[in-house]
This record gives C-alpha cells, structure tokens and sequence, in this order.
C-alpha cells in the first residue's frame, strides 16, 4: 500500500567538473508533501530537473517514480517553475489546456475538467484574458492550474511563488494546501523559505551547499488543515521554524 | 474619432511642412525649374501624366510584390531548414551571408544579360534585396524563443514537431514580421535598381525617360510615386504586423 510515489537512490549530478548533486537518495510517499530547503546554488532545482526527467543523473543512482526508472519526463508527473510557464499569445482558457493538449489528453476529458479548475482557481472572470493581463498571482496561479488539469500523481514546485510579493505567496500557499488535501497530492515543493517549507511540508529535506547533499530529514508536526495565520501562532511552528533556521545558519 | 483625425494630420505634418518650405524657396530663391521645380509643377507633371504613371507604378508594384512574396517564401524555407538542420546550417549559411555580401546593384546588368528587360530580371533584383534580412530575423526569432519556455515543453515530454508550432513559430512570429518591415523598402530599391539598368516599363524606367528629356518635374513626381507605394506597402506588412500583437510584450 504505502507505495513510493518518488524513491531517489544515491542520486548524483555533475556539469562538467562543477559537482550539483552528491548521493541523494530519500523517499515521497504517496499523498505526502515534502519540502527541499537548501540556500541558493545548492542543486534544489537541478533535483527537480533530475526527477521531472528533463536530463539524466549521473551513472550510478536511481530515480524512480512509482516504481518505474525515470528516463524522460512522465505524464505522472506535473511540474511548475518559478518562471511563468505561459504562452503569451494564448489566454487564460488556452494556457490552462497546453500541457494536457500536449500530453494527449482527450478533448471531451479537458473540456469537462476546465470549468471546475477555473472555479477553482478564481479566475472564472479571466478565462478569455491573455497573461500580460493578469497579475503576477493569477498568472502563476494559471500555471498551477495547468499543471493540476493534467491530475498528476505527483507534483513538483521549483519555488513556483518565489517571484511573488508575501502577501500574494501567503493567498497561493493557502490555496495549494487546499487544492493538495482536496485531491491526496503528492508533492514535492523546491523552496528557499523556511516559512513556506514549515507552513506547507509533512517533511522538510534540507540540503547543504553545493555539492547538494541532504543533511537533515525533518517532519513538521503541524495538524492540517493549515491556515498560515493560525498555523503560525502554534508554538510547533516556531520550533521547527527556529529549528531550521539555526542548521541554514550552520549549513 | 477627432483625436484619431488630429493623429492622422500630425503624422502628414512633417510632408506638408516640407512641401511648404520647397514652394517658398524655390519662389524667393528663383531656382531654375530644371534644376528644382516647384511642388506646384511638380503636381501639375504629375495630372499630366497621370496614366503614364499609373500604367508604370502598376509595372513597378507588381514587381516588387512577386520577388517580394518570393523573398518572404524563400526566407521561410530556407530558415526553416537551417534551424532544423545543422549539417544545412552550415552548408547554407556561408552562402547566405556571401550573397549579401555582393553589392546586389552590381547584379542588375547581369540579371537582365540572362533574363532580358522583362519582369524576370527586377523580380530576381527585389528578392535579392530582401532576402536576407528576413532570414536572418526569422533565424533569430526562433533562437530567441525563450529557455524556459522551452524547458516547459520539454517537460511536457512534446515532439519535437509540437515545439515547433506552438512554440517556436509563434516566438518568431515579431521577428519575422520585422525582416519583413526591413525587406519591403529593400525590395522597392532592387526593382527599380533593375528597371534603371534595363527596362521597358516601370516607375525607374520613366524616371530615366524624363530625365533624357530634362524634366525634372516627372522625374520627381515618379521618385514621390516610388515612395509612396514603398510606404503604402509597408503600411499593408505593419497591419499584417498588428496580428502579431504579442510582439510588444
């Protein structure tokens, strides 16, 4: 039952002579939401790379999702960057349907899902508008929703609200939570925010400088569902908050 | 609709502060007509030989159309291969890039010793002119298409072809259309470039007839119809540009 949706074995990475990645290997499980907290250059977002099979890792360590080897990028999986993934000449309604379009998914199955999703995400009143027109949260809010119309198994987040003021991060925060309980997400979300990391992850992995290696394997305590304002006044969240922050500050 | 009215005369202004400055000049400054004649008889040339004009403005335009519509479909295919091909690439671009390094004027007499007088020769002269800036932008709008969201389609797992069309070709879209905006006045030149070296009909044909008989009036009525159609067909490419309206993006 408690089938890996991830399972990362002695994972490494080299560009060259510069080493990214060394011997990583930890565990998703189904359902559950892990955050990588590294500082910047330490190889967070090569990992998703790694496992979103957009380039191969070094011989010698394995990467599986749901048990089979990742060797190109797999409709199991849905991935959002930090950079808005949209198509400028396309609007909201088009965006959304690029990476199922892409993925092959039937016409009938998009257009039944498409409504609910922009219900979902607010943005009922937007579907027809292009991306410029949007603000910086709708915009990567459309490329959540892109990547959730497909109903991966997994989903992973390369700091996808890192561009973001606070407060809009907070409003994206609260609705990826939500949307994650509401469907058992598995999720596996790059981010260099101890707060986010806290407020969001079951597990918080944290990675040393390059080359990246996982130093501390964290659980988070913290009863779902979460509100960041209310989750934020429990002492469990100070402590693991300050309990990061002391190894960022070692690491 | 009166703010667009006030737009449209100021975008005239500057042509009929100009015309105003020539008439006066040449009125207080008593230039001899056949060196510079007024706008006046310059206008007058032109009624006069209305259907003269006409009949070689539609000669003219119909060749820069041909060998410019060729350039356009010669760019496109020949970027196409380039960017698709690397073994192409660099078979092609050398020769591409020596092209616009001949001095293209040189080529008219050549173009008409193997083509005659006819339409063939300017037609070939506008393509030459205008090719290259096409290719070369079309080529730089697909290398320009952003990394990330390449990346995306990679994570997409999408073929090679679905890139292509829903991601390059639109990215290179504003990019084209500038080589095409840089190609049209280009075109215009070579054509009437080959209609100076050897024609029987067409706007550069009657520029040198009224030249040969020093009228100096026609000739600068023909070298206003020549502008005018090179600005009326850029006018038709920024139209078509507003398609493309992404590009300001």
């Amino acid at each position: 039952m408690a089938e890996s949706a991830i399972v990362l074995q002695n994972v490494s990475k080299s560009f060259g002579d510069v080493n990214a990645l060394e011997s990583v290997s930890f565990d998703l499980n189904r359902g559950e939401f892990i955050a990588l907290l590294g500082p910047s250059g330490c190889g967070k977002s090569t990992l998703i790379r790694l496992i979103a099979g957009l380039y191969p890792s070094d011989p010698g360590g394995e990467i599986a999702v749901f048990g089979e080897p990742v060797t190109r990028p797999s409709r199991r999986v849905g991935v959002v960057f930090q950079t808005y993934n949209l198509l400028p000449w396309l609007n909201v309604t088009s965006n959304l349907r690029l990476a199922a379009d892409t993925r092959g998914m039937s016409k009938e199955t998009i257009a039944e899902r498409l409504p609910p999703m922009l219900e979902m995400l607010g943005l009922e009143q937007f579907s027809e508008r292009y991306p410029h027109e949007l603000s910086g949260g709708m915009r990567q809010r459309v490329a959540l929703g892109q990547a959730l119309l497909m109903r991966p198994d997994v989903l992973l987040l390369d700091e996808p609200f890192g561009s973001l003021d606070a407060l809009t991060r907070d409003q994206l925060n609260v609705e990826l939570l939500r949307l994650c309980q509401a469907h058992d997400q598995s999720v596996l979300l790059v981010t260099h925010s101890i707060d986010e990391a806290v407020l969001l992850a079951d597990r918080v992995l944290m990675l040393s400088k390059r080359p990246g290696r996982i130093v501390e394997d964290i659980p988070i305590n913290l009863p779902r569902p979460r509100d960041p304002r209310e989750t934020r006044l429990l002492p469990a969240y100070a402590s693991s908050v300050n309990q990061l922050g002391e190894l960022m500050g070692v690491v | 609709m009166i703010s667009r009215l006030i737009r449209l005369l100021n975008s005239l202004l500057g042509f009929i502060v100009i015309m105003i400055l020539w008439q006066v000049s040449v009125d207080i400054f008593e230039i001899r007509p056949y060196l510079l004649p007024s706008i006046m008889s310059v206008a007058q040339s032109a009624w006069e030989y209305r259907s003269d004009i006409f009949s070689h403005s539609l000669v003219t335009t119909v060749q820069v159309i041909y060998g410019f519509g060729a350039a356009v479909i010669g760019g496109i295919i020949i970027s196409l291969l380039v960017f698709v091909n690397a073994p192409i690439r660099r078979i092609v671009m050398p020769v591409v890039i020596a092209i616009q390094g001949i001095p293209k004027v040189a080529l008219a007499p050549l173009f008409v010793v193997w083509f005659g007088y006819g339409t063939m020769s300017k037609v070939l002269m506008a393509f030459f002119f205008a090719f290259f800036p096409i290719v070369i932008s079309t080529l730089g709008g697909f290398a320009g298409t952003p990394v990330h969201l390449v990346e995306h389609f990679r994570a997409l797992d999408a073929s090679t072809t679905t890139t292509f069309w829903r991601l390059r070709v639109p990215s290179a879209l504003p990019n084209f259309i500038d080589g095409c905006k840089m190609a049209m006045p280009l075109a215009v030149i070579g054509v009437i470039v080959g209609e100076f070296v050897g024609s029987e009909a067409g706007l550069g044909n009657l520029l040198l007839l009224a030249n040969a008989s020093a009228r100096t009036d026609l000739m600068f009525a023909s070298i206003i119809t020549i502008t005018a159609i090179s600005g009326l067909l850029y006018g038709i490419i920024y139209l078509f540009g507003r398609l493309v309206w992404w590009r300001a993006l």
